[in-house]
């Protein structure tokens, strides 16, 4: 009868115990358990990193990814009845929402540079890209050194635009710097002869083009002129919960399965597997 | 908001700071200069719609509802995207190509002629102030339509609105920030992409705020002593003759 109760009273204690090391959590793990939701913030129009389907569902490439973050930290903290829900977000509004806490993920396209990381924190880089020309096919434009007199397009804020700035001084290049609203008028300035080239990260070029009815006119031409690393915006100082999402991002990547991820959301857009992304994909596949 | 990193540092380091410099001469620049077509325009107009000539009243008047019950940001997309898409090629392509600022005309005029319904309504009010009985007097004693106006109605009318005038103009400095969708970096534009750099979008959007501000409030210390310099002694207090 004593061993009985004994072994009750360590069965009672281990019942306490128990929670406290639950209570350990902290950061997103933390938040996630006591709200029960996941919130992924993700782009609109991101092709094809995030966008809606025909059903005004999000999907894409790095929602995708998230949402399998997702389903990862559900398992860690042991629940299955977390729900994860998607919140859409733009550029303006992705930094106060990810840090008051409305959002624990934020996927899309977003650049991941040091700068950056003072404010916000990323997971490995599941993507990378760099800076091309996109030009009409009788323009004659082949590389940035033809932009010489040129009226050339460039969303301001992007990483494009700085890395267009320094080659202008580089190169002394004399051209007119076009700003544009977003990718969609960048397109609209080209098909209207308003801009002779347009200046935008590779994959997005290729996503543009896809969607144009003027596609035959136009081209991706020249070399990349930047390196463009995208990752999946966190909080800072969250390792325990980036470790998760790491860790889900090296599975994917390992096993191979990236390839299949890749074929499904780029190839309606005709987006190649260049060799930049594939380091990544190698970089990308961590021993467990 | 305890993850968000405070840095108010960036709003004073460059290139940043100049990025906000550039952003307020755009701004007034734009604000400027588009305010003289609205007062120049929006003046005729409101005049034209107090006239004894039903065609010409007519027109400001379709003028006036066109204008102002478009949405400011659709008209803005028409002048730069639309319009030169309309016009014959050579004039499309002048507009698109050969001006030396496309972008900054477009909203010049698009803010301008917008503003110009608005400021036609106060002037048009401003007329039908001044009691019917002094135009009358006015004509009896042998003054031509046009002298009315010049000596009787257009003094006392514009003297009267200069108070809704003032807040026309602080409508176009704050209506010049639409014009960041067509590419102006103006303040709100130079803050969006001091935003996309750092990251600092809180210290990036109390600054435009700041300055929005500050030139309201120095546009509104001017104008109130040109109001009081033109208030009709009297007039308004006692609200009729």
């Amino acid at each position: 009868m004593k061993t009985f109760r004994l072994m009750l009273a360590a069965l009672a204690l281990c019942a306490i115990a128990a929670p406290s090391i639950a209570q350990e959590l902290y950061g997103t793990l933390k938040k996630v358990r006591d709200t029960k939701t996941f919130t992924i913030g993700h782009r609109e129009a991101s092709f094809p990193f995030a966008y809606y389907d025909d059903q005004k569902k999000p999907t894409g490439f790095a929602v995708e990814l998230c949402t399998r973050i997702g389903e990862a930290v559900k398992e860690e903290l042991k629940m299955p009845d977390i729900a994860i829900r998607y919140l859409p977000i733009n550029a303006q509004t992705r930094i106060p929402l990810l840090t008051n806490g409305t959002i624990d993920i934020e996927c899309g396209s977003t650049t991941n540079n040091l700068t950056r990381q003072q404010q916000v924190d990323f997971t490995y880089s599941f993507y990378v890209t760099g800076g091309r020309l996109l030009a009409s096919k009788v323009s004659g434009i082949k590389e940035v050194e033809n932009l010489n007199g040129k009226a050339v397009g460039v969303a301001p804020g992007t990483s494009n635009e700085r890395v267009l700035n320094t080659l202008i001084e580089q190169l002394k290049l004399k051209l007119r710097l076009v700003s544009v609203r977003d990718h969609a008028e960048g397109m609209l300035a080209l098909e209207t002869g308003r801009i002779d080239a347009y200046v935008h990260d590779e994959v997005g070029q290729f996503a543009l083009l896809a969607k144009s009815t003027q596609r035959q006119r136009f081209e991706v031409v020249g070399r990349l002129l930047s390196f463009d690393p995208y990752g999946l915006m966190i909080r800072r100082d969250d390792s325990a919960f980036k470790l998760v999402a790491n860790r889900t991002l090296a599975k994917i990547y390992r096993s191979g399965e990236v390839n299949e991820m890749f074929k499904r959301h780029f190839d309606p857009f005709g987006i190649p597997l260049t060799p930049e992304v594939e380091w990544i994909f190698k970089l990308n596949s961590m021993p467990d | 908001m305890a993850a968000y990193n405070w840095n108010w540092a960036v709003l004073v380091s460059e290139p940043y700071l100049s990025w906000l410099l550039k952003g307020v001469v755009a701004t007034v620049t734009l604000a400027l200069s588009s305010w003289v077509i609205a007062l120049v325009l929006g003046s005729l107009i409101g005049l034209a719609r107090t006239l004894p000539n039903a065609p010409l009243r007519w027109l400001a008047t379709s003028y006036v509802e066109l204008f102002r019950n478009i949405p400011l940001l659709v008209q803005m997309f028409l002048w730069f995207f639309v319009l030169p898409e309309l016009v014959p090629p050579d004039i499309g392509h002048w507009l698109k190509r050969d001006l030396p600022y496309p972008e900054f005309y477009s909203a010049m005029v698009c803010l301008g002629l917008y503003t110009a319904a608005r400021v036609a309504e106060q002037v048009r009010s401003g007329i039908n102030s001044v009691p019917p009985l002094l135009s009358a007097a006015a004509r009896a004693s042998g003054m031509s339509l046009a002298q009315t106006y010049r000596h009787i109605l257009l003094p006392l009318g514009f003297r009267i609105i200069v108070p809704p005038l003032t807040s026309e103009f602080l409508g176009i400095v704050k209506n010049t920030s639409l014009a960041l969708t067509i590419g102006i970096m103006e303040i709100t534009a130079s803050s969006r992409q001091i935003e996309s750099y750092t990251f600092q979008g809180y210290e990036a959007f109390a600054a435009a705020t700041a300055l929005y501000l500050s030139i309201a409030l120095s546009l509104l210390f001017l104008t109130r002593r040109l109001e009081a310099r033109t208030r009709i002694p009297g007039w308004i207090a006692r609200g009729s003759m």
